[in-house]
């Protein structure tokens, strides 16, 4: 073995050209055979060497370095057969030929090796494929985006409209409230003036309507003694006057309330039971005449902020309400009672009475003159009086009634109102 | 039913025909022998500058010195209370002989408190027998009974 490493240069042997015979056609066919072959497996180590170093992606570079390796160490073989033909270091030659091989196999066995990681490298069309696919999203995302900015822009735009007509909404609002506190105004003018009409005018009908009943009565007694058929005429007469008299005194009645209402500055309390208690008192002909019963019940609530006279007109105008328009058929039962519910105070006057068929005119009841009864004694005032003295102290009132049942006023106060500006 | 005439009543009253009746029934109550009657304040006061200051002649039956006035509120040119701001103004001795009552449709509260403030009757229209004869009962039975 140390003689074959000091004699590996050793041309010892009989030259290849021998073999040939030195025939100039042979050996120089087997020259070129073999330059032209190194030359190839030269030229290719430097272009695997370049496309290795320029594709930076590349994963299996090691392949690459291999294959340069075992191609470079096979022009190199082909090299020294040329120089055998003239210098026989065999041993050189087989030396380079071993590494070859071990080069080949170890390039074989890895190149093998790599196979299923070569095949799962993708193919250029693949690739292209997928970068086409790519190039779609992105122009997809792009139009979905364009989409996005554009919806969003509408929106924008829409908020911005809504915005402003919101606005002008709010402002519309406002104006329409101003109109109406101006109305409201106005109407209370109007409704003042109103008051201090019927005030007014109720004054100024009395004195010719006393006149035309002192003349009346004059006339009669300087007339002679008048027959059947005049009689008949100054009954009528009388009658229309008691008529006439008794509108306007509850129209003097009407005007009252409004303008008692000004002028009055605070708030009494009142006692619920003693009021009724005088109220009673003063129409004690009417209930010992009707036989009616008057139940009380203000356990509940017994004082509310009301002056005395206004609770006891509202009272004395629900009481001889209920009287008046009693049932025949029984005798009457008038019920009071109060209770606080929520904010409010609650006075509740039932009767028993004939009852009223209201079919929807549960608000006209409560107006001027206005009269769902025409067979009972009644100018259509009182109920009107009750509103306004509510009214005045921003209460409400509501009415329930059922024919041969009977009658439900309900008033509400609000719990610490105070009165009402006017 | 009245012993003693009235020397005079006056009645105050911007409505003839009120005024009318109102004479009739006193004529004919026999209360006084001298009525007379106005249509304003002004005129009444007039009449009642120159009889409190005996500014007319004696022979003259127009005037006299009245006992009872009747006063209505709502007069045109001057009414019952402006004429009552200048009445008491006159001589106290002259108005001391005359009972004062307005007469009036009115029953607001307020026109009743301004009748107290001058001191005179409240009567609410029509002027009735049974009104006249209570209120000369109130002021003139007692003066006789004092004479």
């Amino acid at each position: 073995m140390k003689d074959f490493l000091s004699n590996i240069i050793e041309a010892d042997f009989m030259p290849h050209g021998h073999c040939y015979f030195w025939k100039p056609e042979i050996v120089w066919l087997n020259v070129s055979g073999d330059v032209l072959i190194a030359m190839a497996y030269y030229s290719l180590p430097l272009l695997l060497f370049y496309f290795a170093k320029k594709r930076t992606d590349l994963t299996h570079k090691y392949v690459f370095w291999l294959f340069a390796a075992f191609i470079f160490a096979c022009g190199t073989t082909h090299i020294v057969d040329i120089w055998t033909i003239w210098v026989p270091t065999y041993r050189l030659e087989g030396v380079l030929k071993l590494i070859t091989g071990l080069l080949s196999v170890s390039t074989a066995v890895v190149v093998y090796k790599s196979v299923p990681a070569l095949l799962a490298l993708p193919s250029h069309d693949q690739l292209k494929a997928l970068n086409e696919q790519l190039q779609k999203e992105i122009e997809e995302r792009r139009k979905t985006q364009d989409e996005l900015r554009r919806v969003n822009e509408e929106l924008e735009k829409r908020v911005e409209e809504r915005t402003h007509e919101l606005q002008l909404e709010v402002h519309e609002r406002a104006t329409a409230q101003q109109e109406l506190q101006h109305i409201n105004r106005e109407l209370k003018i109007a409704n003042n003036d109103l008051d201090n009409f019927v005030y007014c005018a109720s004054h100024d009908l009395k004195a010719p309507i006393i006149n035309i009943e002192g003349l009346l009565d004059v006339l009669k007694e300087e007339m002679p003694a008048p027959d059947e058929k005049v009689n008949h005429i100054l009954k009528r007469l009388d009658g229309s006057l008691e008529r006439i008299n008794r509108t306007i005194h509850d129209l003097t009645e009407v005007s009252f309330i409004t303008q008692k209402q000004i002028g009055v500055a605070g708030n009494g309390v009142s006692n619920f039971a003693v009021v009724l208690e005088e109220v009673e008192e003063s129409v004690s002909g009417l209930i010992e005449q009707t036989d009616a019963r008057i139940e009380a019940d203000f356990a509940d609530c017994p004082e509310a902020n009301i002056q005395r006279k206004d609770l006891k007109s509202i009272m004395y105008n629900l009481l001889t309400n209920a009287l008046k328009y009693k049932s025949p058929e029984r005798k009457p039962i008038v019920n009071f009672s109060t209770k606080v519910a929520e904010d409010y105070i609650v006075l509740c006057v039932t009767d028993n009475g004939m009852g009223v068929e209201l079919r929807g005119n549960e608000k006209k009841m409560f107006n001027l003159f206005k009269r769902l009864h025409d067979h009972v004694e009644g100018s259509g005032v009182g109920l009107y009086i009750v509103r306004r003295i509510i009214e005045n102290y921003n209460g409400t009132i509501e009415v329930a009634s059922e024919v041969g049942v009977g009658t439900t006023f309900t008033i509400r106060f609000p719990y610490s109102e105070t009165r009402a500006d006017i | 039913m009245i012993k003693k005439k009235l020397s005079g009543v006056l009645l105050i009253d911007d409505d003839d025909t009120t005024n009318f009746l109102n004479q009739r029934l006193l004529e004919r109550m026999q209360v006084t022998d001298n009525i007379r009657t106005f249509v304003n304040g002004k005129q009444a006061f007039d009449y009642l500058y120159n009889v409190s200051n005996t500014n007319y002649e004696h022979a003259d039956e127009n005037y006299f010195q009245p006992e009872l006035i009747f006063l209505d509120i709502s007069m045109p040119v001057m009414d019952g209370f402006e004429m009552l701001d200048l009445y008491e103004r006159l001589n106290p001795e002259f108005r001391e002989k005359i009972v004062l009552a307005v007469l009036t449709t009115s029953t607001h509260p307020q026109d009743t408190d301004a009748a107290k403030k001058y001191s005179a009757e409240y009567l609410t229209k029509p002027l009735t027998a049974d009104k006249v004869s209570a209120l000369i009962k109130k002021h003139f039975d007692t003066q006789e009974k004092k004479a």
